[in-house]
């Protein structure tokens, strides 16, 4: 059983058609980057994998059952989500968001027990933030906070771990940091899905890559294998010039001037 | 932190029993300490009697009511539209309720009849309100928010039209609108006391919904809350709540806005401390403002709202100085 | 501790502010200033006269167009035969039948600047109320501004007096002001001797307002052979209710628009007082009687007097 199936997915918003037949089999937990151009649906392909979004047509499956058959609690124990921009201007501590993630485990008056801070201890510390735990969000810096929403998703126990563009703001320290985590999690079971801005990060960090074109799906595998001049040009309307990285051995991107040139590859 | 938590609980309902007992003993009329407890325990002169069982008595309770009320829809509403603006009445319900008692005044429908027509009228404004912002299946905060100043903006100004018709009833327009609780019998505590009570705690239930919502209803809903269900429960019950406290308190300003503030400052930001502490503490607040509004100028009765403005006057430039720190340090 | 430091500092402000509102509220209490007797020189023109403001005006000649912003100027001026020159009143003036058909410039939210400019007045009556910047403006274009707001009997009989000055109806003025002080003689003389009854006068039904000590309305009730339950406060206010349960008037007076006076027998505090225990609650047939500073006052007179002490009367 896969274990994640989106079958025939349309959606639109309003009159817009925005995902057109998006069709996605995933077995294995690893780390998936959805790349593309602005506009070209990742964002609201994720929303709909999350079940935030109905779609017009087609179904998302997890581990085979229908989404739309779970409820708001169920899904949100199957799936994490890191959004795109973070809401900081409250009070709550990095502890306090964190414990959120377990709002799917408890009932209406119940309170968090033994369990529950154990797991956000662990989420914490996995993600590095445990030292902050008492500050309030809104005094971090942009990748700590990115690092602590990771955490309470985390905190959720999911299977799946959705993440939307989360390191676009980020400092290259604070990129790498949380992509390693991310990796990090995709090799102990969980499943990574993460739209990506910077196709030469995807390419470093993820197992396979997701080309997304006016709304459908051009495109998915290794880096080495989608990651072409061919499929760049279709998808973002730029000539690049096709290195590979000395360190992780994938593809590594640099867009040309004129593609008429073709360096050496090392 | 726990134990400090405690600290602050005990210390708002002791300020609440102490805000009653003091509003209890002090009024307009002199009636010593001795006496009242003679009258409470069933003794005492005839209009002492009357005095503190059937007028001081009932006031007080009414007024920690509808502080309580007042409060705890403020705090709700702060964390669901997101804005620490918001108070009970940024949907419109004090204009809604306004024009109901102005229409019952001009159709001269007796008390009874003011206090439901307000009550009726400010729902049916909240829920033009609602169904106006209304896109699809999700209700959008924000347009609620903006909806509900335009209307109240309209309402305004038909009362207004309404008054300079009907100008013989002008200043009995203008009292009920000032607020007060001059006039509170048990009648209206019996009235309104369920809904206050009932709805204030069924709210309460969602304190944790509210936690996650306020970092981002999308946000909320990826962690199994249901956002949409959680909004239009407490845009019900304090729409209810509120319609309340107006109908027999007049339009009351600053205590559903300065209260969740102070007390924000004092536990927090989680609802769940911070609902029953503005409770408390909303009670305590009102009571003693009605208090001072009885006893300042004594006989004469001040409108309560301008005690509740000299408060939250000063408190919203602090608020606003607070605010610019705030982002200046970032 | 921040979040302490924060609070002592906005306890502070409150403290600050709050004292000094309750100051201003108090003083606002205070009674309105007495007015000084109107001087004249000469009974020709031009006339100097003070106003009730305290204010000098300079009237250059006989007025012949006369904007009235005050009811209770408007009626005296029609009492005293100068009726006929007012060519401008307010939204407010109903008395007598002949405003109806004179044009209005002014109402809900003040005098109109530019109706009134268009009835080309030679005089303008202002009452407090009216808006020191408009008159300003007013005068400014060289027409004369008169503050003439009685807030007393004393000065019903001044302004019936500085009228007819004005206007040249000397005489009807005396006329008006001796009828006016024999038929209050003649009433007052017929309960002066008698027990004072307790009044309190009620406002309305929402929220316990009523009328202090310099008001029309508490003059009226000393007149009336009564005495004013509210005489320990001035102006309009709203009264504690425990104190009126403690004071336990045996009348009460209201107006028509106060409501449906049958609520009081189940209204707390009011239904255990003597007045509304022996249905001794009266309400004028028209409020103006006992609002405004005009002759008819009288009339307010007469009727809550015939209230208090209708044996008097047979």
């Amino acid at each position: 059983m896969s274990i994640l199936e989106v079958k025939d997915l349309y959606f639109s918003y309003g009159q817009k058609r925005v995902l057109k037949g998006i069709n996605l089999k995933v077995d294995k937990s690893e780390m998936i980057g959805i790349i593309g151009a602005n506009g070209s649906g990742k964002t609201t392909l994720l929303r709909n994998i999350s079940g935030y979004l109905k779609p017009d047509k087609g179904s998302v499956l997890i581990f085979g059952k229908n989404i739309r058959s779970l409820s708001v609690k169920e899904r949100a124990k199957l799936i994490g989500y890191v959004p795109q921009d973070i809401i900081y201007d409250f009070e709550f501590t990095c502890y306090d968001i964190v414990m959120m993630g377990r709002i799917p485990y408890l009932r209406r008056f119940q309170s968090e027990g033994k369990e529950d801070k154990e797991i956000v201890r662990e989420a914490m510390e996995m993600t590095n933030t445990w030292q902050f735990k008492d500050k309030p969000v809104r005094e971090l810096s942009g990748g700590e906070r990115q690092r602590v929403y990771i955490a309470r998703a985390l905190a959720q126990r999911p299977k799946i771990l959705l993440m939307d563009e989360p390191v676009s703001h980020l400092d290259i320290k604070y990129q790498i940091e949380v992509l390693s985590i991310a990796k990090e999690l995709s090799l102990n079971g969980i499943l990574v899905i993460s739209v990506l801005h910077d196709v030469n990060l995807a390419s470093q960090f993820c197992d396979e890559i997701v080309i997304m074109r006016e709304g459908t799906i051009m495109a998915k595998g290794e880096p080495k294998k989608v990651l072409t001049f061919e499929n760049i040009k279709l998808a973002f309307s730029i000539d690049v010039q096709i290195f590979e990285d000395p360190i992780t051995r994938t593809p590594y991107i640099i867009p040309s001037l004129n593609g008429k040139e073709k360096l050496k590859v090392v | 932190m726990k134990a400090k938590r405690g600290f602050y609980f005990a210390s708002a309902f002791l300020l609440l029993l102490l805000m009653m007992a003091l509003s209890i003993s002090a009024g307009a009329v002199k009636i010593p300490l001795q006496e009242i407890l003679n009258v409470l325990l069933g003794k005492g002169d005839e209009v002492n009697r009357r005095i503190i069982l059937t007028l001081r008595l009932p006031r007080v309770i009414e007024s920690a009511l509808v502080g309580m009320g007042l409060s705890v829809v403020g705090a709700f509403f702060q964390g669901l539209l997101r804005n620490p603006m918001a108070d009970p009445y940024v949907l419109g319900i004090s204009s809604g309720a306004a024009f109901g008692a102005t229409i019952a005044i001009i159709m001269g429908l007796g008390i009874f009849g003011l206090s439901s027509m307000a009550f009726i009228t400010a729902l049916l404004t909240v829920f033009f309100v609602y169904t106006v912002s209304r896109t699809g299946s999700r209700l959008s905060m924000s347009t609620m928010l903006l909806a509900g100043i335009a209307i109240s903006a309209f309402m305004s100004a038909i009362i207004s039209l309404l008054m300079l018709l009907n100008h013989d009833q002008f200043s009995r327009i203008v009292f009920w609108t000032m607020g007060g609780f001059s006039l509170v019998s048990w009648q209206q505590v019996i009235y309104s006391s369920p809904l206050i009570l009932i709805g204030s705690f069924v709210m309460y239930a969602f304190s944790r919904d509210v936690n996650a919502i306020l970092t981002g209803e999308e946000s909320a809903e990826h962690l199994g809350v249901n956002a949409e269900l959680v909004k239009k429960i407490i845009l019900i019950l304090g729409s209810l709540v509120t319609a309340s406290c107006v109908s027999v308190g007049g339009i009351i300003g600053f205590v559903g806005l300065i209260v969740p503030h102070i007390s924000r400052l004092i536990v927090g930001p989680d609802n769940r401390v911070l609902v029953p502490f503005s409770a408390l503490f909303g009670a305590s607040f009102l009571t003693f403002a009605d208090l001072l509004a009885r006893v300042i100028l004594k006989p004469v009765e001040m409108p309560i709202g301008i005690i509740t403005a000299t408060f939250g006057g000063p408190f919203f430039l602090y608020l606003l100085v607070r605010s610019k720190q705030k982002n200046e340090g970032m | 501790m921040k979040r302490f430091k924060g609070i002592v500092a906005f306890l502070v402000i409150f403290a600050l502010v709050f004292s000094l509102a309750a100051c201003s509220t108090q003083n606002a209490t205070k009674p309105q200033e007495t007015a000084k007797p109107a001087e004249e020189v000469k009974t020709q023109f031009p006339l100097k006269i003070t106003d009730f403001l305290g204010r000098e005006v300079t009237i250059e000649k006989q007025p012949e167009r006369i904007v009235s912003l005050v009811p209770s100027v408007t009626e005296l001026l029609f009492a005293i035969g100068a009726g006929s020159k007012v060519v401008g009143v307010t939204d407010f003036d109903n008395y007598p039948e002949e405003v109806k058909d004179i044009p209005k410039v002014g109402g809900f939210k003040g005098p109109n600047i530019e109706a009134i400019t268009a009835q080309k007045p030679d005089i303008i009556f202002a009452s407090r109320l009216s808006g020191k910047e408009q008159m300003e403006s007013l005068e400014k274009m060289g027409i004369p501004v008169v503050v003439l707001d009685a807030q007393n009997f004393d000065q019903i009989y001044q302004s019936i007096e500085l009228l007819g000055k004005i206007t040249g109806n000397e005489k009807k003025a005396e006329e008006v002001i001796n009828d006016m002080k024999n038929k209050i003689k003649e009433i007052s003389d017929k309960v002066k001797d008698l027990p004072k009854a307790k009044v309190f006068y009620l406002v309305s039904l929402d929220g316990n307002w009523t009328a202090g000590k310099g008001t029309f309305i508490d003059e009226i009730i000393n007149l009336a052979g009564g005495e004013n339950v509210a005489s320990d406060v001035n102006g309009w206010v709203q009264y504690s209710i425990e104190e009126l349960v403690k004071k336990n008037p045996d009348v009460i007076i209201t107006s028509p628009h106060a409501g449906d006076m049958k609520d009081l027998k189940n209204m707390a505090g009011y239904k255990d007082t003597n007045a509304v225990k022996n249905d001794k609650v009266f309400v004028v047939s028209n409020d103006d009687i006992i609002v405004r500073g005009t002759n008819r006052i009288v009339l307010g007179l007469e009727e809550v007097a015939k209230f208090l002490h209708p044996e008097a009367f047979k």
